[in-house]
């Protein structure tokens, strides 16, 4: 899909989104622009996943606009590998078949998992990989297609905590190199710190509030400690339980 | 024996798990375990050499080798062999066509369940040996009877776990292909149909138990040529050598089916996690 240069890549419009009685995204505006990374935070039953799913084209049924220009990719909270495709295999599971060879196929899979420092597991099962690594085949299969807007739903709130501290310098290295717009769904705030060039805090299905963050990459977790209160608050957690 | 089959050979396997790993790990075989059969066969010849147990009732172990080498060297065991081998293939492709197509039918649609589950399951209560009476009004005593009984052998265990092997594919799996931008053939073949094979493969397993207990009672009922007609007709001259001789054809053949699909099952399940 061609389209302008400068043109954003994701613009949300007055959307709704119902469950029954229950309305989960209530009027929602969002927009993004070609490369940028944002963190959407929200308690949960805030609506963020739905918004993540609406944007992935996996929950139709929605009023108001949603318009994603370009290609997605999305990365789950967990890997959701074919398990009986080897790893290689999985990566290009989603580049339109008959479009390459077997032999340029295979040689993109391999580019991709070196990428994520997984070149030797290319053709192992992905049952016997671990947490992190499957994950990180994950990403790779995300952003094989090269595409336009990254969704990642909590991809690593599965993961062990020095894990996770690894693939948020990945997901940056990534980021910074293939530059698509990134729309983060997490609820750890310091990720979101570190990682995005804007907070959006969502809310009953709404943007409450939105922090841009300025600070050159890449951060230390004690950057925008001010922003860090402000978002918390925002979440509804008091200075006290903060402190 | 009770005739309802589906209960003789529904083994309590959840899943078709890969050769347990500590099976390869042993490798040195518990030699006591072949103590009492040892024994037995030993008890067994001792009391037909002594007379205690007549031959018109049991032949010694002996003269059931010996039984084997003779009907082996007439040709008479490997034409019956392949007789009955011709029939439990024969029924086993028409049972296990039927029984796929409708397990992925009702496994693939909510109409397709609908409409076919509900006379497959009542059917399938029924003890299917029972049915052999009204084949024969049917179909005669011929060939039909018995292919027609292995067919149905093997079609209930394979539709049951084909059926319910498609309905437990992981749904995160799918909505991943969905992401994926697969279309809903794509997402049949690379999710789908790879996400219900463990499962198809323990009903595979099943319907061919079934299939030999099937033609093993095909072939009694009536039979000109197979395995089944080398014990008949060796019952009518009290040759009971001749008899056991087919009876461990049959477990042969049962033994060989079983293992070619724990093969077939670890080559295609080898991305299990070991």
């Amino acid at each position: 899909m061609a389209s302008p240069v400068n043109a954003p890549v994701v613009a949300v419009a007055g959307l709704t989104k119902r469950f029954g009685s229950r309305t989960v995204l209530d009027g929602l505006e969002l927009t993004i622009g070609r490369g940028e990374f944002v963190a959407l935070l929200g308690r949960s039953g805030s609506g963020k996943s739905t918004l993540l799913r609406v944007l992935a084209g996996l929950d139709a049924d929605t009023e108001g606009r949603a318009d994603v220009h370009g290609t997605v990719s999305v990365a789950f909270q967990q890997p959701r590998l074919l398990p009986w495709r080897v790893v290689w295999r999985n990566v290009v599971l989603g580049l339109r078949r008959g479009t390459s060879s077997q032999a340029r196929n295979r040689e993109l899979a391999e580019r991709a998992l070196d990428e994520v420092q997984l070149a030797e597991h290319a053709d192992d099962w992905p049952l016997t990989l671990s947490g992190g690594e499957a994950q990180r085949v994950s990403l790779a299969r995300a952003l094989v297609r090269e595409p336009d807007l990254l969704l990642l739903d909590e991809p690593f709130g599965a993961l062990d905590a020095l894990t996770r501290i690894a693939m948020h310098r990945l997901v940056e290295d990534l980021w910074r190199r293939h530059r698509p717009a990134v729309l983060l769904v997490t609820h750890d705030v310091d990720e979101a710190l570190l990682l995005a060039d804007r907070i959006l805090v969502l809310d009953e299905g709404a943007i409450l509030s939105e922090h841009v963050l300025g600070h050159p990459r890449p951060r230390k977790p004690t950057d925008h400690i001010d922003v860090r209160a402000k978002v918390l608050g925002d979440l509804g957690v008091t200075e006290s339980a903060v402190a | 024996m009770s005739l309802s089959a589906t209960g003789v050979l529904t083994r309590p396997e959840t899943t078709a798990e890969p050769a347990p790993p500590h099976r390869s790990r042993r490798k040195l075989p518990d030699l006591r375990r072949w103590i009492s059969p040892i024994a037995l066969l030993a008890a067994w010849q001792v009391a037909s050499s002594t007379g205690a147990l007549p031959a018109d009732k049991l032949s010694s172990p002996w003269t059931v080798v010996r039984a084997g080498v003779e009907v082996a060297r007439t040709g008479e065991l490997a034409d019956a062999f392949l007789v009955s081998l011709g029939r439990v293939a024969a029924g086993f492709a028409i049972g296990a066509a039927v029984g796929v197509l409708l397990g992925v039918v009702a496994g693939l649609s909510r109409w397709g369940e609908a409409l076919v589950d509900p006379p497959v399951q009542m059917l399938r209560t029924l003890p299917f040996l029972g049915l052999i009476p009204l084949f024969i009004l049917w179909f005669g005593i011929g060939e039909e009877t018995k292919i027609v009984l292995v067919a149905l052998g093997v079609a209930f265990p394979l539709y049951l776990n084909v059926h319910s092997g498609i309905r437990t594919v992981d749904d995160q799996l799918v909505e991943a292909g969905r992401a994926l931008g697969f279309t809903s053939a794509e997402r049949l073949w690379h999710v789908v149909l790879p996400g219900a094979l463990p499962q198809t493969l323990v009903g595979l397993r099943q319907s061919l138990g079934l299939a030999w207990l099937a033609l093993i009672v095909g072939e009694t009922v009536n039979a000109d040529a197979g395995v089944g007609y080398l014990i008949n007709n060796a019952r009518e001259f009290l040759r009971t050598d001749v008899v056991v001789v087919g009876l461990v054809v049959y477990a042969a053949l049962g033994l060989a089916t079983d293992a070619l699909v724990r093969l077939l099952e670890r080559r295609a399940l080898r991305w299990r996690a070991r």
